[in-house]
């Protein structure tokens, strides 16, 4: 909406957006300045087809009319003649009047005084108009005073000015860059850009999307979720230096765009005041950054446990990390260490095989039934089990 | 040295134990246990199963029951003998007791309350984190620890625990698998179960699952393996199971003595009030024969000690009576003349020639079951009073077991199974009417993946075969409709009772099939609506015509009553106001009672099925030759021209021809009865064997055949003979009422819904044609009910205000009788100021200006438009501005629509009389032409939906009946029709229907064959115009 509403201020200056996907552009002032309002409407329709959008619209005296006389995809009154047509509308069309915010807010009470309405008879906004405010407000209060304000024309409806909203969102030429560091040089300043705007907005950044655009491949685009929320520019450097030294380019350059899509409010630690080492938490957050920066997402996680009586089901690895939970219940000698998957095996002669447990588990993804053994060697403590379905042997773990 | 396992636990642990009591005990026999110890959680309701499952298989059997204990948890507890199984009824009564809410585990109990209950039983605790001071506070019950090893790694854990505890304290140990299923094959039905349990899905359950599959009942064997270093916990296990002599045999059931005068023996009081009875309903001469009848029985109660069980019966409906509450015995209780003598049913089975032993028989050993329908709306009063006379220790209501069903296992499994409401929706869609093992897997995996392509087959497959497996599971314990459970000492020593959901309702643990099994006798009290409204009938005629009737006063066989039947004019008649029985009745030409018990027994699916509709109408309208295959049959079936229709018929049948024994011919009925809940295997046996017998009699295998599916058609919804005379009683009254006293009868009809076939739209408007004037609710003139103000003047009563409470109209009668009320304005000062003995809401105002209750004062729009400018927190006055306000005049289409919003009806017009003109200009017939119509002629009818109805013997045809200004349109829609039109016939409630004119051979009914169909609106009326249709399965 806000890109539209942006690329709608070449029509008019005079620009509201509302929720939920209401735009209102008030074109009687530019009538005369830009060719009119068929000119106009000829112009919006070329600019929502541009963003493929295929919107409903009406064009009236009034902004506040507009909803209700929306009865039809595209309706075009002419000047001078909407409230004779609103009038004519059915009842149940009073419950769009005015502002969207109203109408959305009145929402319950509207429907109640339209199902009201229709069953003492009334059949049009006219008939409505018709009955003295005074009854109006007695059984309907403000709301129902208000509604008839709106339909007379009345109140008045102030279109909100529209201020474009811009994400932080920097971009750089590079096609002069030949080296990681000549890059990152560049980048360096981008990056100081980035901080100084997240600062005078008193945010972190949780989340950091880079685009790097090539001269002949599609551009390549990296996100990194941040462990630790970051303003500052040589975290992200840091951050940077180890994709960058990753990544291998198929094609030059050509320019480097980095957008900062998602923010939390920022509150300094009072040390920060005088810029001195921030406490470890952050450093450690840093670094997990760096890894998942470096091996890549899946490959760098928290550890938590998981409800499974199946062993290799009983971890998992989150991102961002959670409060740890601890299983309840007894639970069998287990090794610290397990192959996943587990490796085929046999046990050899000289071992002695204690019986562990037996797991019945996961059985509607196909497991099949296991009993765990302890395949004890003078030299070894393996955990071993037999799969009842597959006829074999499987080591699984082993003790320390 | 050997083993019993003491604590297997089976599906009656409801959502815990994944298999039946049967199959435990069918699986303990066959690996050699010389016992069994079955227990239940929280009571002892899978006990009866488990009983007569090991009685049949010879093997003792033990019942225990688990109980939780303060502090988390828990103990097992076996009686040792009679004394110990009463004290643990009384201990789960009173665990029960405490339950807040029937939907969650009861609160646990103090340790020391159970000990004290355990005298005479076995306590046994499982050792596995066992708390020392429950030991210790346990030890003077000499308990004994639970030391099981279920290779899920806390086995070494418990042993060293059981090994210190045992030494420590100076007890000993029992070994046990804890069995949860007979078979370790049900763990992935134990897993469903226990995720039902908690509400979660397989992938959420985690640790709520079990490890493996060990808890199932082991062999001997293998128990003697796994505890191989402890052979005295084994050898434990018997000396207990050898201590434990108690079964369910030694209940001693004594039904109540009941009050009888100084002098007399039961028999002796009971004969006299028999005696008592005769002149009563012979007041001229007794007829030949009755004297014998009576004998007989009388002889035969006396025999089997069933003359309590008749005072029982007759003290309650002598209740009843004191009380004014009509009430009829029905069912098989019908065939006795002690029954008819004694006041408790209203047939002469010496006049219709019933078949006694139906009702009791010696060789069947079967406590007699005497259902008594009461007026519904009074109902309570009469189960109120049973709990009064012999205290709540002592009277109970049966439980029903309410299990897994076709629909809800699909539904709870796919939620475990984390598969979308789309699957469950077609599967529903397919499986609809049919059991799910009919369905074969092959339909089930291609309708899923043609609407869920990425579905896995195998999961499906899984979810499927668990699917089966959970049909007909119990799931928890619901309430009967009206079982009674009496007892002459404690109840609660006999068998635990607890709360049902309905507040003021106890229940017992068992359901009607375990009680009759261990031989309690049940006391049925169940309502009926049209007891309600005959009685209220009654009511009216004494009080407004000065005519007092009861049930036996209705003059018998008037044909006038039955001219009206034969023209099917029975809308609100009970038991023939259905569209087939409308159908049926100008073809049967009902002219006596028997007929119209002929005519109550004929459209049931039995006969139906059995093709034994056409060949007896044909031939008693002599357009058949009537013949019997033997001539044994001709004695039987005489009376119904040679085609049997009653289940007594067949019974006669199978002992005269096909040599059954009079047990026999009993175990045939009862196979009819229970195949649902037992499978079809053993009806199809008797099935078998009665076909045989009538073909080596030489009776034609055709004959022999169709009987037989009539067999199964009873099976499905057979009526005894005397259960349709006790029906064709009251449908013979209320035919009588509706002729006579037409006005009377829709105002009871009305003042006793909901109830029957029609909405109060199709009875009004069913009254009215037939000279009826109804007058509208009126805050002046109404009350409560529905009242006549003169003849065929009925006033509607605020009864009809949908959604009015009440209170609400008692207080404006009240305030109306005092004050009385001069305008609304006056209404309101009366009935909204504070001081008000009851205060109205507006929304009481808005409801009785919908049904314009206060057009005696204003319009309804004026009305409604004052009400909503009521400011209640002040004087509730008017201001003068409102009065200025001009509300457009309600248009005629406008007035019904509000009138249905406000109850259903409307008085000023049949909604399709606004139409009409649109109909003409369409060509639409009106009903009241279509006599004049040739059969096989196209037309075109139009009308509002009063009823659909796809009956399970239709084969996928609908019937719809329309109703316009002038009467009904019946249409016929074919399965292809139907699939065709089926949105439209589902959602509209006004249609057009082209079709052809069919009329059956003799008969005035006229049927529409639609061919097409379409809305009669283009829009869609209000909601509550839509809803006047009852559909029916």
């Amino acid at each position: 909406m806000s890109d539209l509403s942006e690329a709608c201020l070449s029509l008019t200056p005079k620009v509201a957006t509302f929720f939920p996907n209401t735009l209102f552009l008030d074109i009687g002032i530019t009538q005369l300045v830009f060719g009119g309002e068929e000119r106009q409407l000829l112009a919006a329709e070329e600019l929502w087809e541009t963003f493929h959008l295929d919107p409903t619209y009406v064009v009236c005296d009034q902004p506040e009319w507009a909803w209700p006389l929306a009865t039809e995809k595209r309706v075009v009154i002419p000047a001078g003649k909407s409230q004779k047509r609103l009038y004519q509308l059915s009842i149940d069309r009073l419950r769009f009047c005015g502002t969207p915010a109203e109408v959305l807010e009145q929402e319950r009470e509207r429907i109640k005084l339209v199902a009201f309405m229709a069953r003492v008879g009334m059949k049009t906004v006219g008939d409505f108009m018709k009955l003295s405010p005074l009854a109006i407000n007695r059984r309907f209060g403000k709301m129902g005073c208000q509604l008839q304000q709106w339909l007379s024309g009345e109140r008045e409806f102030p279109l909100p000015t529209f201020f474009p909203q811009s994400d932080i969102c920097e971009s750089v030429e590079a096609e002069d860059v030949s080296s990681i560091e000549q890059l990152l040089f560049l980048l360096r300043g981008v990056l100081s850009r980035i901080e100084a705007r997240l600062k005078g907005r008193c945010r972190a950044a949780k989340k950091m999307k880079m685009t790097f655009f090539l001269d002949s491949h599609p551009p390549l685009m990296k996100e990194l979720v941040l462990a630790e929320p970051l303003q500052r520019a040589d975290h992200f450097l840091k951050l940077l230096k180890d994709f960058l030294n990753q990544t291998t380019w198929k094609s030059p350059l050509q320019s480097v765009k980095l957008e900062i899509p998602d923010t939390i409010p920022h509150q300094m630690g009072q040390l920060s005041l005088f810029d001195l080492t921030e406490n470890r938490q952050v450093d450690l957050g840093q670094y997990v950054s760096r890894l998942r920066s470096r091996f890549g997402d899946k490959c760098v996680g928290f550890a938590e446990l998981k409800e499974s009586h199946l062993p290799e089901r009983s971890w998992t690895t989150t991102w961002p990390p959670k409060a740890s939970t601890h299983a309840k219940g007894h639970f069998p000698k287990r090794p610290l260490f397990i192959f996943d998957p587990p490796k085929p095996y046999h046990p050899s002669e000289n071992s002695r095989l204690i019986p562990l447990e037996n797991l019945t588990a996961h059985w509607w993804e196909f497991v099949g039934e296991r009993r765990y053994y302890i395949a004890e060697s003078p030299k070894e403590q393996l955990w071993i089990y037999w799969d009842f379905n597959k006829e074999a042997w499987f080591l699984h773990g082993t003790f320390d | 040295m050997a083993f019993v396992e003491l604590l297997a636990k089976t599906n009656y642990s409801f959502l815990e134990g994944a298999s039946f009591p049967e199959a435990m005990v069918a699986r303990a026999k066959e690996e050699g246990y010389q016992a069994l110890g079955v227990l239940d959680t929280w009571g002892f309701y899978g006990a009866p199963r488990a009983h007569v499952a090991a009685k049949k298989l010879n093997l003792p059997l033990i019942i225990g029951t688990e109980v939780p204990l303060v502090g988390d948890h828990r103990a097992y507890l076996i009686p040792k003998n009679r004394e110990g199984y009463g004290d643990l009824c009384e201990l789960l009564t009173a665990l029960h007791h405490h339950r807040t809410d029937t939907r969650l585990p009861p609160p646990p109990l103090d340790w020391n309350r159970v000990w004290d209950h355990c005298r005479h039983c076995y306590v046994l605790l499982p050792c596995l984190d066992l708390a020392e001071d429950l030991l210790e506070s346990a030890l003077k019950t000499n308990p004994f620890l639970v030391v099981s090893r279920f290779w899920d790694g806390a086995d070494e854990k418990a042993t060293r625990q059981a090994r210190q505890m045992a030494s420590q304290f100076g007890v000993k140990c029992i070994a046990s698998n804890q069995p949860l299923f007979h078979s370790a094959t049900r763990k992935p039905l134990h897993d469903v179960l226990t995720c039902i349990r908690h509400n979660c899905t397989l992938e959420e359950a985690g640790f709520k699952l079990r490890a493996n599959s060990e808890r199932f009942l082991k062999s001997i064997s293998a128990m003697k393996r796994l505890f191989q270093d402890q052979p005295d916990w084994l050898a434990n296990t018997e000396i207990i199971a050898k201590q434990c002599q108690f079964s369910l045999d030694e209940i001693r059931y004594r039904y109540p003595v009941e009050w009888i005068p100084e002098g007399q023996t039961p028999e002796s009081y009971l004969e006299t009030l028999v005696e008592e009875g005769l002149p009563k309903r012979y007041p001229d001469k007794v007829p030949p024969g009755v004297r014998k009848q009576i004998n007989h029985e009388m002889e035969l109660i006396r025999d089997l000690k069933y003359s309590d069980y008749f005072l029982t019966i007759w003290d309650i409906v002598q209740f009843a009576k004191s009380k004014q509450i009509l009430c009829q015995g029905r069912g098989s209780a019908a065939n006795s003349i002690v029954c008819y003598l004694l006041g408790i049913t209203s047939i002469d089975p010496i006049r219709l020639d019933l078949l006694f032993e139906r009702f009791i028989s010696r060789e069947r050993e079967e406590p007699p079951d005497i259902d008594i329908d009461f007026e519904h709306e009074r109902r309570e009063e009469v189960i109120q009073y049973i709990y009064q006379r012999y205290g709540r220790h002592r009277a109970a209501i049966t439980a029903e077991v309410i299990c897994y069903r076709r629909k809800s296992s699909l539904r709870e499994v796919a939620k475990v199974f984390s598969l979308s409401v789309e699957i469950v929706e077609t599967l529903q869609k397919l499986t609809h009417r049919k059991k799910l093992r009919d369905i074969p897997w092959e339909s089930v995996r291609d309708k899923c993946l043609s609407i869920q392509p990425e579905i896995c087959t195998e999961t499906l497959q899984l979810y499927w075969e668990i699917c089966l497996l959970i049909t007909g599971f119990p799931r928890h314990l619901g309430t009967h409709v009206g079982g009674f459970v009496l007892c002459q000492e404690s109840l609660t020593r006999n068998v635990p009772i607890e709360k049902a959901a309905m507040v003021n309702r106890t229940i017992v643990q068992w359901d009607k099939n375990d009680l009759d099994a261990l031989g309690f006798v049940r006391v049925d009290i169940l309502g009926l609506g049209i007891l309600t409204c005959i009685q209220k009938s009654f009511e009216l005629l004494k009080t407004h015509y000065e005519i007092n009737h009861d049930l036996s006063s209705i003059p018998a066989e008037d044909p006038k009553v039955y001219d009206s039947l034969c023209q099917a004019d029975t809308i609100g008649v009970f038991q023939i106001e259905s569209r087939a029985q409308m159908n049926m009745l100008p073809r049967l030409k009902p002219r006596t009672f028997f007929d119209l018990v002929v005519e109550i027994s004929l459209v049931r699916p039995g006969p139906i099925q059995g093709q034994m509709v056409h060949p007896y109408l044909k031939r008693r309208a002599g357009r058949e030759s009537v013949h019997y295959p033997h001539p044994t049959l001709k004695k039987i079936l005489h009376r119904t021209y040679g085609v049997p229709i009653f289940q007594e018929q067949i019974m006669k049948i199978a002992m005269d021809v096909a040599d059954f024994s009079a047990g026999e011919a009993d175990e045939l009925r009862r196979a009819m009865g229970i195949w649902r809940r037992d499978g079809k295997d053993h009806l199809t046996r008797m099935g078998n064997k009665f076909r045989e017998g009538l073909i080596r009699k030489g009776i034609d295998e055709a004959f022999a055949e169709r009987i037989f599916s009539q067999i199964e058609g009873f099976a499905e919804y057979g009526f005894p003979e005397s259960h349709a005379a006790s029906f064709a009683i009251l449908a013979y009254a209320t035919s009588y009422l509706k002729l006579y006293h037409q006005d009377v009868y829709v105002t009871a009809l009305l003042n006793s819904q909901p109830m029957g076939f029609y909405s109060a739209h199709s009875l009004i408007h069913d009254a009215k044609r037939h000279g009826v004037h109804f007058r509208e609710v009126c805050v002046q003139n109404s009350q409560w009910d529905n009242t006549l103000e003169g003849p065929n003047q009925v006033r509607l009563g605020f009864r009809q205000v949908r959604g009015l409470r009440k209170a609400v109209a008692e207080s404006i009668v009240r305030q109306r009788n005092t004050q009385g009320f001069k305008s609304f304005s006056n209404f309101t000062q009366q009935l909204l100021k504070p001081s008000a003995s009851l205060t109205l809401t507006k929304r009481d105002l808005f409801l009785l200006a919908g049904a314009n209750a206060f057009s005696s004062f204003l319009p309804r729009r004026e009305v409604i438009w004052e009400i909503q400018g009521l400011s209640l927190k002040d004087n509730p006055e008017f201001s003068p501005e409102d009065l200025k306000t001009l509300l457009p005049k309600e248009e005629g289409w406008e007035s019904i629509q509000l009138d249905y919003e406000a109850h259903g009806v409307s008085l000023c017009a049949h909604p399709m009389e606004f139409l009409r003109t649109e109909l003409d200009r369409l060509k639409i017939t009106p009903t009241k032409d279509l006599k004049k119509l040739a059969p096989k002629r196209k037309v075109t009818v139009g009308g509002m939906v009063i009823c659909r109805q796809m009956p399970g013997t239709s084969k996928g045809v609908l019937f719809v009946t329309l109703e316009d200004e002038f009467g009904f349109a019946n249409l016929v829609v074919w399965p292809k029709v139907y699939e065709r039109f089926k949105e439209t016939l589902l959602t509209h409630s006004f249609l057009v229907c082209r079709g052809v004119i069919q009329v059956p051979d003799d008969a005035h009914v006229i049927h529409i064959i639609a061919e097409d169909i379409q809305p009669l609106l283009s829009h869609q009326p209000s909601p509550s115009l839509m809803a006047t249709s009852h559909d029916w399965h």
